[in-house]
């Protein structure tokens, strides 16, 4: 059965009027404290929560700005003393003085807004707090290493990162221990590292870090990121590695130490200069 | 009893997500446009007038309470805005954006002119200056912006032409 919709009379809208009328007119009419007191009291009760929520909530994102601004300092220092040991280390094995130590750069912070939530996850989507001049190709890591590179600019503020793990990525990295230079690729559910000489000195345990070094390919669009990578980012630590006989190359598995596992702030690095034209990149 | 609770949901959403997360956001020079009173339209035209008595009131109250030293101002002059925009249900001609926007534009400055005029206690500087640099800003903001949230309840099939 339908119900017919109540229309108020003109009275019950007079009456209403006339006693939210009265009422206002009552509240200003009293005198100051008690005006003060009793707007003190109705807002405990009637606004009071939204603004405990609210207050929360902006303290919330104050301490997660000022928490994002610390860890893009911490992360700029550890980088900084990383480039500093390495340099010296070049030194130590005479590697010359043209040899890159660390990167150069900022960091930009920014939030994964989204991730796939597969096991082996290869994108996820990034937001910077302010407006950023970014480009495809730029690399990103964490605190504690190399995630990958950005892939799709969306705006000044969002992008998509491909991870390490996005079946075509490839790398070029560094054993700092001994300067000696590979690839590393992803491989099903692990990270290998190609091209490693089956003589070569490589020892489970040692760090894996960017190399810096631009790998020449046909098609001149791998090159290209590698020469956007800097040196020195931690990409991992290596699992195992073994000679196999029928082999020339070593067989090498890496352990990345950087996941998106965990909620927390990103980094983009952003070069000091406007990147010129790519030296070595074999584009015409 | 469906209508009843879309209509209150829409208007205090329209109220409070207007007034503290998109006011902040489309604010131009300190000039924002004032949802509590969008948000009035929008009841008024939908409910009419007791419903609107009550809401401006209740409005008005909490805007009051971010103002002790003034408490009762707002909801005496939203209490009469919503009982006038309520009269006006059903005397508008609907679906036309200008009508809607001008509804919205003098319902803000009618709103602001009594509030002022209080405040300043009739004095020349304190109504007039507020008037022409704050007021009629946000009456043509308001404007502007009210109409497509208007338009957008409309869609929502809330306000219709009273039977």
């Amino acid at each position: 059965m339908r119900r017919e919709a109540v229309t108020p009379s003109t009275r019950d809208r007079t009456l209403a009027l006339i006693v939210c009328t009265v009422l206002a007119l009552t509240l200003m009419l009293l005198p100051g404290n008690a005006r003060i007191l009793v707007a003190d009291r109705l807002g405990r009760v009637l606004t009071a929560p939204y603004w405990s929520v609210r207050t929360f909530l902006d303290d919330m994102a104050e301490l997660r700005r000022e928490n994002t601004d610390l860890q893009r300092e911490l992360a700029l220092r550890e980088l900084q003393a990383q480039a500093a040991a390495r340099g010296q280390r070049d030194m130590e094995r005479l590697a010359g003085p043209a040899l890159e130590a660390g990167f150069t750069g900022d960091l930009v912070p920014c939030r994964v807004v989204m991730r796939q939530s597969a096991r082996f996850a290869t994108m996820i989507k990034i937001r910077s707090a302010e407006p950023v001049d970014w480009e495809p190709w730029l690399p990103v890591i964490s605190r504690l290493g190399y995630l990958g590179r950005l892939k799709t600019v969306i705006s000044p503020l969002e992008a998509w990162v491909e991870l390490m793990s996005a079946p075509d990525f490839a790398l070029g990295v560094e054993f700092p221990r001994t300067g000696l230079l590979g690839i590393m690729r992803p491989r099903a559910d692990r990270f290998v590292v190609e091209m490693v000489g089956r003589d070569e000195d490589v020892q489970a345990g040692e760090m894996v870090i960017t190399s810096g070094v631009a790998e020449i390919r046909e098609d001149g669009a791998e090159s290209l990121v590698s020469a956007a990578t800097p040196r020195g980012f931690p990409v991992g630590t290596v699992a195992h590695a073994s000679s196999p006989n029928d082999q020339v190359f070593m067989d090498i598995g890496i352990s990345p130490l950087a996941t998106c596992d965990f909620n927390e702030t990103v980094f983009v690095v952003m070069p000091l200069a406007p990147a010129g034209p790519a030296v070595g990149t074999g584009r015409p | 009893m469906r209508a009843f609770v879309r209509i209150n949901l829409l208007w205090i959403l329209i109220a409070f997500v207007g007034d503290t997360m998109v006011g902040p956001m489309v604010s131009f020079k300190g000039v924002r446009p004032d949802f509590s009173i969008i948000a009035l339209v929008v009841l008024g035209l939908a409910a009419g007038s007791l419903p609107a008595t009550v809401g401006g009131f209740v409005l008005g109250l909490v805007q009051d309470l971010a103002n002790p030293a003034l408490l009762g101002l707002q909801a005496l002059c939203k209490t009469w805005l919503g009982f006038g925009l309520g009269r006006l249900r059903g005397r508008l001609v609907y679906g036309m954006p200008l009508v809607e926007g001008v509804v919205i534009l003098l319902a803000v400055l009618a709103h602001d002119l009594v509030f002022l005029l209080v405040q300043s206690r009739l004095g020349d500087e304190a109504f007039l200056v507020p008037f022409v640099t704050q007021a009629l800003p946000t009456a043509l903001y308001s404007g502007l912006v009210g109409v497509p949230v208007v338009r957008l309840a409309a869609l929502a099939g809330i306000l219709k032409p009273e039977d």
